[in-house]
């Protein structure tokens, strides 16, 4: 199987991980990723705040590439995601485009494509014990009319492929609440808050990991622990993971060590104590 | 019965169909049957009782809603006029208004009503669990379930959507999701039998087979197949775990005989069959051993022998004789022995040598030889290494028997893994066993070494070009590849054919070119008469379950043909195949059903073990894993057919091969009345119904508070079944959003009962309510949420609620909203109630395309405000929630008003299609000494198995004057009542007693047995000794039976006591008196001369009309003056209507059927003397006119009425009109009158737009509430939103102030959303005054009817007789009963007219019975009896006695438990009865 790959700016520069573990799981799965050739910028963050037009053209240039591809294009990163998916509806309200392809995020892909069953027998070495919650942040599947998602409010597909991989995934009710990624720069305050939040809940309910499909969520849950730490008087040290990462490392992928050594806070420590990875302290490294 | 079927005069059919069996249905069905018209009453679902049934009390009197319902529901299912239809649709309607044909569809229900009495044991025996539909999903019911304990009819039905997958792939159609149920339920006997149902070999397909039904399993699309071979496997290692009962043989019957050639699994399963219907069998086997391909062609390791001799031992004990050692060597002699028929079941036993050089060296085997040999325990002499080629199941057979007799052994396989047509289990298992595998590699020659044994073997390897028929990648050599390896042995393992060695071409058995037996695939006849040949021969290789598919239809073919039947097996309806999509699996996961769960890994032996021996590789399942597997079961098809229900039926009512019927009826109109569906509030997911387990929809509640529910009435969190403390209820869910722009009208109110009854069940509960708007606009209503309010503490909140967040801990859900002081607050609840909205279900929806009638853009019917009940389409009307969201009241008087509709278009064809029933002449039993007959009812077990049933009945056989007593396994069984009146007969019994369930149910039918028999219907007598007994008391047999005694003792205590009651025929006055000339009496009066009937209109008024005259348009722009002209014409020019202006009725006597008024008529001195049949009361209402907010000291204050009238006549110049501010509630809802005036809201809101119609640039303000824009009036209030009407709020408490300083008027208010004051200078002030009832105390006191403290007459039942008045005779309809719109008058009025109808229809009606008499010697005229009568029926007459009209009293007996003298009996149940049970219960001698 072949799909279109749009890695956007993030895939290639702070969430490498997420971007070779979803090659990498890509690849154990048999499927070719073709990078879109000559791909722009998504437009996300700043354009599509300032100058319609100009977002719109970003994405449409995108999608026009994916269209002379012919195959689907999978965007890893939320944020493109909905940018791309957003001007998709919006043309193709104009009728007379080419719909030979889809655009659809790297959950949806798995899915629509069957190879979540298939990925299920690729397990090598299921992730027992591992107790997380999925976050799916904004973009991933809101506004529906834009995603089509069906189940908007509590979204299952991350948690039902992280349970292939042997996991727990723990229902919780903030699956879809901001985490402020939008705000990183402008209103740190809000962002502190909002992520703070979702530390709160994530270990109310019991989870000892949050799993993420955005590099934008995945960043800013990531980077932020120590400094929320210190305010909150509270000790967050929970790894935030790419739920590629997790199926690369189910699937027994050799690279898992060397995408989880990028996170701020370090994975291997939890892994470790469940026997996920191999035994040594990682206390600091 | 007499049943004269003729149409009426203008082609007119006299019958009606309604559709759907809620309480509207049943209503309207009730009404037109009682006057006189056939009623066809179609319900889709298995039983009558709509949404009410479900309901656990009922707003604003807190009834229980299945007590007052319960009564109609046996009226409606014993009407001899009313033909009630369940589990039926509407498929088609042709025909025009007065003459429809009508196709209707009735689906299956696997039950027959007719001979189901309801006893429940099937439901008891049923496996199959599904969420419960009756309790909102919150608790589970069986397939086999009757919707509700009281439902009408009392039968049940099986739920049962189709065929599961899993059944269908399978070729002996093995019911695996029955079995799996039975396992679930730990029945493991019971699932034995299910699965022995199709196959034979449970033991051995639970091992071996290829479990086709696995791959078919919907459960994959989820997660993983469930593993249906080990469950299946499980049960036979359970059961065949201890000891064996020997198996009954049978006796032979049929006088031909059939010999079967081959003891395999096809020839044995044919010999079961055909023994099974009584011919002797002879199986002739050639081996020394039973069991074919199973015993000698499947190793130990994976089948063992005992397996096998089991399964056989239970086929030959039937009486099968089987001859081993005994082949057949030539056909013909078979016949010489005197068989009348053959099956040829040889089986294929003969395995291929492929052409190839060297094959025939010594050493080279063939699978099915070496297999046999091993397994006969004659291995073959083996080198070290051995080479398989082939990957088949018998390869990997071959391969692993060779590693357990020590060798080392390889594979070939010329095509690659993929192809490869092994279980893929069984590669797994060869492999860790040390099995190599050599893909596309295939040998070409058997190299010998010299002695002629096998050295080596030549082989190519292979690649895949394209596909070959078989769909597979042709496998191709590649040249240059070819090499040599040494080895020892060379198993062929290439395929298996069959040996025909005994069929000569003479006998005229003919063969395929692939060396088979030629036969017909469906009747398995070969090509001589009298042989049939079925399994592997005929197909070649092929798997066990498919041997005993062919076996069972060539046994049933072999049946046939001697039988001398047509040997093509008869067509069998087909149930579709249950394939879920995975939508529909996510939607199960969405609801919380179905978790992922993946399949229980079977454990297996050690490796190690295994290469040593032959014992069974797969270790089967525990207990526990068979449990974990078989909860994965997603029940496909709901009902299995596991025949459970059909083995306990003691009725045999159970039929499975029930198919779709159609019918066709004649009727004259439709009434369409199919409800509503409560939104799927799972949708609005961020309230995380079905995934938050305490948050509940309304109607779950609404069941977790009913006595009949899941947790008895106990309020219990789904998760932890705590009682909660602090719930929240969210209005407005599914209602008024974008979705839904309208207001589902009942939910505010439902709330708040949902609330005062949950603190009335748990104090401590402490329920919020979380509303917009509380639109308590009904009558009562508001008292009601006063109530709530201030005696029982239920919180309200203004505010909607965005989303609820669980803690998941502990379950408990967070709410933010805005508090009283506009803070953001959040605040933690046990439990959330989702007040979910009405919505049109989606078969109503269906129904309306079928029929053609026009829905509104919501999807309810529509209709117009001047005719509410009439459809698109002529002679359909429709009543109920499909008209628009609606309370029972409204449905009900919908419902009537829809029959008075239907019955009005077809008065000339009343009568024609009533049934009458004739009985025979009653028997005197007066001077006769009782003569009792006691049938005591065993329900099958459910009192046989508690109550010593003979005991009861010999203990019945010995009281005193009882002649006759006996036992049945029902009483209420359509035979019994055969022998009821032969007993009676018989015996000349004239008293009958039945010991059973309850006389709410079953009374009737057995009175009206005697009845039948000759008997008085109050010669009878009935002892619950079931649902007050046997039920309660299962556990304590012996105190139960001797209560059981105890019961019936009292019974026949008191049967010797009873007397014939007779009742008296009256004449009625065919004539109607209306009271009011307005909106509903002009109405009412019409309708009643449409139906034929006179009618007197009285109006107290100069002129026709009422508050009609000051109204000018609707709220929709309907033109209200034309409409009132036409309706005072339709009054005036007919003939059959005599109105009377000015008129006071100062007189008023009689009774139903006989009444008289008089009246005055203004001036004139004479009164008139009016005699009539039944009495209407429309006397309607007022505007207020009030005193605050300067009105009549200021000309710039109007009423809303004035304001409508100067906008229509040009009084008012909106030109001019800079603000206009209008004050809502003015002289409503306060102390004085603390009632909703309900009209108001919407006027202000058709009176707003139309100043904003006129001139857009005059602010308008309404000062509001609640606005309280019930039903469809939401989309205007929405409008006058857009139109730049400004709705501003204000609370009781701080009333706006009106002054008029400086010539201008200032309004002032506080605005309690932004916390302040604000002010306003209106051009007009505007003022929604109260709709005041008409001064009716003297009228009220004159008829004798009851008034509510607001002075709205009070009807007889809040819910369910909205326009009758307790007295019977007497409606009510309008606003004299309370506020409304004019399409809910004209629904009332017409309503009225039709429960006017059901009297004046009759010739005569019956009274007495039941009912008071007074012994007027004894009477000492105190009073008692006229101040405790609920009916206001005695009177003292001019002897000073009390006197109780018969045709009044309704027989409940109150006035003789008070009389003080004693001189009020009660018939049937006199003091004398009473006494003789308390004694016969009280003596202990039972």
């Amino acid at each position: 199987m072949k799909a279109s790959y749009y890695p956007g700016c993030a895939l290639h520069g702070t969430a490498l991980e997420y971007d070779e573990s979803a090659r990498a799981v890509a690849r154990l799965l048999d499927v070719e990723l073709v990078e879109l050739p000559d791909w722009n910028c998504c437009g996300a963050s700043s354009a599509h705040a300032t100058d319609e037009v100009l977002a719109l053209n970003l994405a449409v240039r995108n999608l026009t590439i994916a269209g002379t591809q012919g195959m689907d294009l999978i965007v890893p990163c939320a944020a493109c995601y909905s940018r791309l998916k957003a001007a998709e509806r919006k043309i193709s309200g104009d009728g007379g485009r080419d719909n030979s392809f889809r655009v659809l995020n790297p959950l949806e892909f798995l899915f629509l494509s069957g190879l979540s069953v298939r990925l299920q027998e690729l397990v090598k070495r299921p992730l027992t014990g591992l107790k997380v919650v999925c976050y799916y942040g904004c973009l991933l599947v809101r506004p529906p009319d834009v995603t089509g998602a069906k189940q908007y409010e509590h979204p299952e597909e991350m948690d039902r492929l992280i349970q292939l991989m042997g996991a727990e995934p723990i229902p919780w009710s903030y699956k879809t609440d901001c985490c402020g990624g939008s705000l990183v720069l402008t209103r740190t305050d809000i962002v502190m808050r909002l992520t703070g939040k979702l530390f709160e809940k994530a270990i109310e309910a019991g989870a000892e990991a949050i799993v993420v499909a955005c590099p934008l969520c995945q960043s800013n849950l990531d980077s932020r622990q120590e400094e929320i730490s210190r305010e909150s008087g509270n000790h967050y040290e929970l790894p935030i993971f790419y739920f590629t990462e997790l199926i690369g490392l189910a699937m027994g992928h050799r690279d898992a060590d060397k995408w989880f050594r990028r996170h701020f806070v370090d994975p291997r420590k939890l892994l470790a104590s469940k026997g996920l990875v191999r035994g040594r302290s990682y206390e600091k490294d | 019965m007499k049943k004269i079927e003729q149409q009426g005069d203008n082609g007119k059919v006299g019958a009606v169909l309604v559709v759907g069996g809620g309480v509207g249905g049943m209503q309207a069905a009730l009404d037109l049957a009682n006057s006189g018209f056939k009623v066809y009453l179609t319900e889709e679902g298995t039983a009558i009782g709509g949404r009410m049934a479900q309901l656990d009390k009922t707003f604003p009197t807190n009834d229980c809603a299945m007590c007052i319902i319960s009564p109609k529901l046996v009226e409606t299912g014993r009407h001899l006029n009313i033909e009630l239809m369940t589990d039926t649709e509407v498929a088609k309607v042709e025909g025009k208004a007065g003459d429809f044909t009508v196709t209707l569809r009735h689906k299956p229900r696997y039950i027959d009503v007719a001979k189901c009495t309801g006893c429940t044991e099937c439901a008891q025996v049923c496996p199959v669990i599904i969420p419960n539909r009756f309790d909102g999903g919150i608790a589970t019911q069986r397939a086999a379930y009757k919707l509700y304990p009281q439902a009408v009819p009392n039968a049940y039905a099986i739920e049962k959507k189709g065929i599961a997958p899993c059944r269908h792939a399978c070729p002996s159609g093995q019911r695996a999701q029955g079995y799996i149920a039975l396992i679930r339920e730990n029945r493991y006997e019971d699932a034995l039998r299910v699965i022995k149902e199709d196959n034979p070999f449970p033991g051995i397909c639970g091992r071996i087979c290829n479990h086709r039904c696995e791959n078919a399993c919907n459960r994959a699309l989820l997660d993983q197949a469930l593993d249906i071979r080990a469950l299946k496997r499980f049960v036979t290692d359970i059961v065949y775990a201890k000891p064996r009962r020997p198996v009954q043989a049978i006796t032979p019957t049929q006088t031909t005989r059939v010999a079967i050639v081959g003891a395999g699994p096809c020839g044995l399963t044919a010999a079961q069959d055909l023994v099974r219907v009584g011919y002797p069998v002879t199986v002739f086997e050639a081996l020394p051993v039973a069991g074919g391909m199973l015993r000698v062609g499947v190793p130990e390791y994976r089948l063992p022998k005992e397996i096998i001799e089991r399964e056989v031992a239970d086929i030959v004990d039937l009486g099968v004789d089987l001859r081993l050692n005994s082949p057949v060597t030539n056909l013909d002699d078979v016949f010489k022995q005197g068989y009348d028929a053959v099956l040829i079941a040889v089986g294929a036993h003969e395995g291929i040598r492929p052409p190839i050089p060297g094959a025939d060296l010594d050493g080279v085997l063939i699978n099915t030889v070496f297999l046999r040999d091993v397994r006969l325990n004659r291995p073959p002499e083996l080198g070290d290494r051995v080479v398989v080629i082939g990957s088949g199941d018998v390869a990997m057979d071959c391969a692993r028997t060779a590693v357990r007799l020590g060798k080392e052994v390889h594979v070939h396989y010329r095509r690659s893994l993929n192809e490869a047509t092994a279980d893929p289990l069984e590669i797994e298992h060869a492999q860790a066993e040390g099995v190599t595998f050599h893909y596309l590699s295939n040998p070409v020659e058997i190299l010998a070494d010299g002695k002629n044994r096998v050295a080596g073997i030549r082989l190519v390897r292979m690649e895949l070009g394209e596909p070959d028929e078989s769909g597979r990648r042709r496998p191709m050599p590649v040249v240059g590849s070819e090499h040599v390896i040494p080895c020892d042995n060379v198993i062929f393992s290439v395929g298996q054919r069959a040996g025909l060695g005994f069929i000569p071409e003479s006998v005229g058995v003919g063969l395929t070119r692939e060396a088979t037996i030629a036969v017909n695939p469906n009747t398995f006849a070969a090509t001589r008469a009298g042989v049939f040949a079925a399994g592997d021969v005929t197909k070649g290789t092929a798997f066990v379950i498919e041997a005993v598919d062919s076996g069972h239809k060539a046994a049933a073919s072999i049946h046939r043909y001697l039988q001398g039947e047509d040997l093509e097996p008869p067509l069998r309806p087909q149930l579709p195949v249950i394939t879920l999509t995975k939508e529909e699996i996510n939607e199960r996961v969405v609801h919380g059903e179905v978790h992922v769960t993946p399949r229980v890994r079977m454990q297996a032996r050690t490796v190690e073990e295994r290469k040593r021996s032959f014992d069974e590789v797969n270790l089967g399942f525990t207990d526990e894993e068979a449990q974990a597997e078989a909860a994965r079961c997603l029940a496909c098809g709901v009902c299995s057919e596991c025949l459970s229900c059909y083995y306990i039926c003691g009725m045999k009512a159970i039929d499975h091969d029930m198919v779709e019927r159609l019918e066709e009826v004649k009727v004259g109109s439709i009434i369409l009345s199919p409800g509503f569906e409560v939104y799927d509030a799972v949708l609005s997911q961020e309230y995380g119904l079905g995934l938050y387990p305490n948050v509940l929809n309304a109607l779950q509640f609404e069941r977790v508070l009913s006595a009949s529910g899941p947790t008895m009435g106990h309020i219990e969190r789904p998760s932890d079944g705590k009682t909660p403390r602090k719930i929240a209820f969210l209005q407005c869910v599914g209602s008024r959003d974008s979705k839904h722009p309208y207001c589902s009208s009942v939910c505010c109110m439902y709330a708040t009962k949902e609330a005062i009854i949950a603190k009335e069940h748990e104090r401590e509960i402490e329920p919020t309510i979380f509303f917009i708007d509380m639109r308590a606009y009904g009558k009562g209503f508001d008292a009601y949420f006063e109530r709530a309010r201030g005696e029982h503490g239920v919180r309200y909140v203004r505010c909607m609620i965005s989303r609820v967040v669980e803690d998941p801990r502990t379950k408990h859900l967070q709410i933010t909203y805005v508090d009283e002081s506009g803070e953001i607050t959040e605040e933690t609840f046990d439990m959330v109630v989702l007040s979910v909205g009405m919505t049109p279900s989606r078969s109503a929806r269906e129904l309306a395309k079928k029929l053609s009638v026009d829905l509104n853009p919501y999807g309810f019917a529509k209709t117009d405000s001047f005719t509410p009940l009439a459809t698109s389409r002529s002679g359909i009307y429709v009543c109920g929630a499909f008209q628009g969201p609606k309370d029972i009241p409204e449905t009900v008087a919908q419902a009537s008003g829809a029959a008075g509709a239907a019955s009005a278009m077809l008065s000339e064809a009343r009568g024609t299609m009533v049934a009458v029933k004739e009985y025979p002449e009653q028997r005197d039993v007066s001077g006769e000494v009782p003569r009792i007959g006691v049938f005591v009812c065993r329900c099958g077990s459910n009192i046989g198995g508690v109550v010593d049933v003979p005991g009861l009945r010999e203990y019945a056989a010995s009281l005193p004057d009882v002649v006759y007593a006996e036992e049945n396994l029902y009483t209420c069984s359509q035979d019994t009542q055969v022998k009821i009146r032969k007993a009676i007969e018989e015996y000349r019994l004239n008293r009958v007693v039945v010991a059973s369930c309850s006389p709410r149910t079953h009374e009737p039918l057995f009175q009206e047995t005697i009845r039948e028999a000759g008997l008085n219907r109050y010669l009878f007598e009935m002892a619950n000794i079931r649902d007050q007994c046997s039920w309660v008391h299962m556990s304590q047999k012996e105190d139960a039976t001797l209560k059981a005694r105890g019961l019936l003792r009292m019974s026949i205590a008191n049967a010797r006591l009873v007397r014939p009651l007779e009742k008296q025929s009256k004449g009625v006055v065919r004539r109607a008196l209306v009271i009011g000339g307005g909106l509903s009496g002009m109405t009412a009066a019409t309708g009643l001369a449409k139906q034929g009937f006179e009618v007197f209109l009285v109006e107290k008024q100069g002129e026709l009309g009422g508050n009609l005259r000051h109204l000018y348009t609707t709220v929709d722009g309907k033109d209200v003056r034309k409409f009132l002209q036409e309706l005072r014409e339709q009054v005036l020019d007919d003939a059959r209507i005599k109105v009377f202006l000015n008129a006071d009725i100062t007189n008023f006597s009689g009774y139903v059927g006989n009444f008289k008024t008089t009246l005055t008529v203004g001036s004139e001195a004479a009164a008139y003397e009016l005699e009539h049949g039944v009495t209407i009361v429309a006397t309607g209402g007022d505007e207020l006119k009030p005193r605050e907010y300067l009105y009549g000291e200021d000309r710039r204050v109007l009423t809303q009425l004035e304001l409508e009238k100067g906008l229509a006549t040009g009084g008012i110049n909106t030109s001019e009109l800079r603000e206009v501010v209008m004050v809502q509630c003015v002289g409503s809802r306060n102390e004085e009158r603390p009632y909703c005036s309900r009209v108001c809201c919407a006027e202000a809101v058709k009176n707003a737009l139309s100043i904003k119609a006129l001139n857009p640039k005059t602010r308008v303000i309404i000062l509001y509430r609640d606005m309280r824009m019930y039903g469809f009036l939401e989309e205007h209030y929405a409008r006058a939103r857009h139109a730049g009407v400004r709705f501003v709020r204000y609370e009781e408490t701080r009333k706006p102030q009106v002054s008029a300083a400086n010539g201008a008027l200032e309004l002032a208010a506080y605005n309690p959303v932004l916390r302040e004051s604000v002010s306003f200078h209106p051009d007009l002030l505007v003022l929604s005054t109260a709709t005041v009832p008409a001064d009716t105390v003297q009228l009220a006191a004159t008829l004798k009817v009851p008034r509510t403290t607001d002075g709205f007459f009070l009807e007889a039942h809040m819910k369910l007789r909205p326009v009758d008045f307790a007295s019977e005779g007497i409606y009510l309809c309008g606003m004299a009963h309370s506020p409304k719109l004019i399409d809910e008058s004209l629904s009332q009025a017409s309503a009225a007219v039709s429960r006017a109808c059901t009297i004046l229809s009759r010739e005569t009606i019956q009274v007495g019975g039941v009912v008071s008499v007074v012994d007027q010697e004894k009477c000492a005229a105190c009073l008692s009896c006229v101040r405790v009568c609920p009916y206001n029926v005695p009177t003292i007459n001019a002897e000073g006695a009390a006197e109780i009209e018969v045709a009044k009293c309704q027989g409940c007996g109150l006035c003789a438990s008070e009389c003080p003298a004693k001189a009020i009996t009660l018939q049937h149940f006199t003091d004398e009865q009473i006494i003789a049970r308390c004694e016969a219960i009280s003596d202990g001698r039972y």
